[in-house]
């Protein structure tokens, strides 16, 4: 089904194309926003990303592979949005505290907080290997694939991600048990 | 007491949170946009021979790179199959090979190439790191992409040695980095610009084939690497031999 709209949106479909848009716009917004953090970023990196996309669909060899090549069209538009965003550093960055997942007890605010901050130290591209493995739930030669770096690469950045983000957690912890150690 | 498993769940529970529904406005503004829009044609050129057969994309691969670079394949049969490249072999470019490679200067990392025209280039920005590897999509080297595979680059970089230090030991730490992931299939002599050079062949991380040469000019140590998902093509094999032919030194 996917295959046939693609193959009609390569030959200038646009209602193909807006079917394919409308099916993969929640799951574009979602992967864009966890890589930004900010919805109005991510916002205008989806709309990009499909405008994009139907001017480069004609590139597209294997029909099968649209997810993967919207994916990538997707990641290298929240690079420049990122860019953008550090450049300017003039956004409102957007924390939800609730949303459709919905947050988890294990997530305190505290943690949030920490974590949003650590996130946002990270580069892009780090980022990006992150929420494609922990979000989407892609293996790391899947990431790597659909990010268009090596495996070892993919996996380098997976680490240092995780590094950055527990080192965020671990001081904020340490600052804690500091403060309930110390005499009144 | 939270330990790292702790941390590293709180993490990745939390990048699950957030939003996961696209406003209407978004998708309308989007497919307003491109409403009546043009549609750019597929790449032309050595992109369009991704579907054909091997034996076409092979005859096309040598109509195409002895067009670009005027008498390359006959510099290459003569060749010295170790790999080394003598500099009275570059071969001349003919007036329709400015179409297909262009100059690229770097003035970070000192020295010039020509690089395919339908390649992307992204300039490195950050000097080698230190004890260390310049990674191949890192900002410390300038990359070179292939327009019909995007797993297909031509990766340089440069770095001054520092005082004291002798190209060896530079070269033993490519060597301790190459060896921990890659497996070694082989080493030749080359020459880069005139310079002799180390060419090697590793295969890395089960999926990635390197080409790599090592050099050393003044107090500059110089690398150039292929680097592909599968082994080169025809076409990816000529181009960088043609880029190694034309790379100069900049002092």
């Amino acid at each position: 089904m996917e295959r046939a709209l693609v193959e009609l949106a390569q030959a200038g479909d646009e209602e193909a194309f807006a079917t394919l848009a409308r099916a993969s716009g929640d799951r574009l917004l979602a992967i864009a926003f966890r890589i930004l953090r900010d919805l109005g970023l991510a916002e205008d990196a989806v709309q990009q990303t499909l405008v994009i996309a139907w001017r480069q669909i004609r590139s597209l060899r294997d029909p099968d592979r649209f997810d993967a090549w919207l994916h990538r069209l997707l990641v290298n538009e929240c690079y420049a949005e990122a860019r953008r965003a550090r450049r300017w550093s003039s956004h409102v960055r957007v924390l939800p505290t609730e949303g459709p997942t919905g947050p988890d007890e294990l997530v305190t605010v505290a943690h949030r907080d920490q974590l949003e901050r650590a996130f946002g130290r990270l580069p892009a591209e780090q980022r990006a290997v992150f929420v494609f493995h922990h979000y989407l739930g892609l293996t790391l030669p899947e990431v790597a694939e659909q990010l268009g770096v090596p495996v070892g690469t993919a996996k380098s950045r997976l680490h240092y991600a995780t590094v950055g983000l527990r080192a965020a957690l671990e001081a904020d912890a340490r600052t804690d048990s500091a403060r309930n150690v110390r005499p009144a | 007491m939270t330990s790292i498993d702790d941390y590293d769940r709180i993490a990745q529970t939390w990048i699950l949170e957030g939003p996961d529904r696209i406003a209407d406005r978004v998708l309308d503004a989007a497919l307003t946009e491109i409403h009546g829009a043009a549609q750019q044609d597929a790449p032309i050129g050595l992109t369009r021979l991704g579907g054909k057969t091997p034996a076409f994309r092979l005859a096309a691969a040598v109509a195409i790179v002895a067009l670009a670079t005027g008498g390359l394949l006959i510099a290459l049969g003569a060749r010295d199959r170790s790999g080394g490249i003598a500099p009275s072999q570059s071969p001349t470019l003919s007036p329709s090979a400015s179409a297909a490679f262009e100059p690229f200067v770097s003035g970070m990392y000192h020295y010039s190439i020509e690089r395919p025209v339908t390649w992307e280039a992204r300039p490195g920005t950050e000097d080698w790191p230190a004890q260390s590897y310049p990674l191949p999509d890192s900002a410390g080297v300038d990359r070179f992409i292939s327009d019909d595979d995007p797993w297909t680059w031509v990766v340089v970089t440069s770095d001054a040695l520092d005082p004291g230090e002798v190209a060896g030991e530079r070269q033993a730490v490519l060597d301790q980095t190459n060896a921990q992931a890659c497996q070694f299939r082989g080493r030749s002599t080359a020459v880069l610009d005139g310079v002799d050079a180390r060419r090697e062949e590793w295969f890395c991380f089960k999926r990635d084939h390197v080409t790599e040469l090592f050099a050393v000019h003044g107090d500059r140590v110089y690398l150039v690497d292929l680097m592909s998902r599968s082994e080169p093509t025809d076409i990816d094999r000529a181009i960088f031999e043609h880029m190694l032919e034309s790379f100069r030194y900049e002092e």
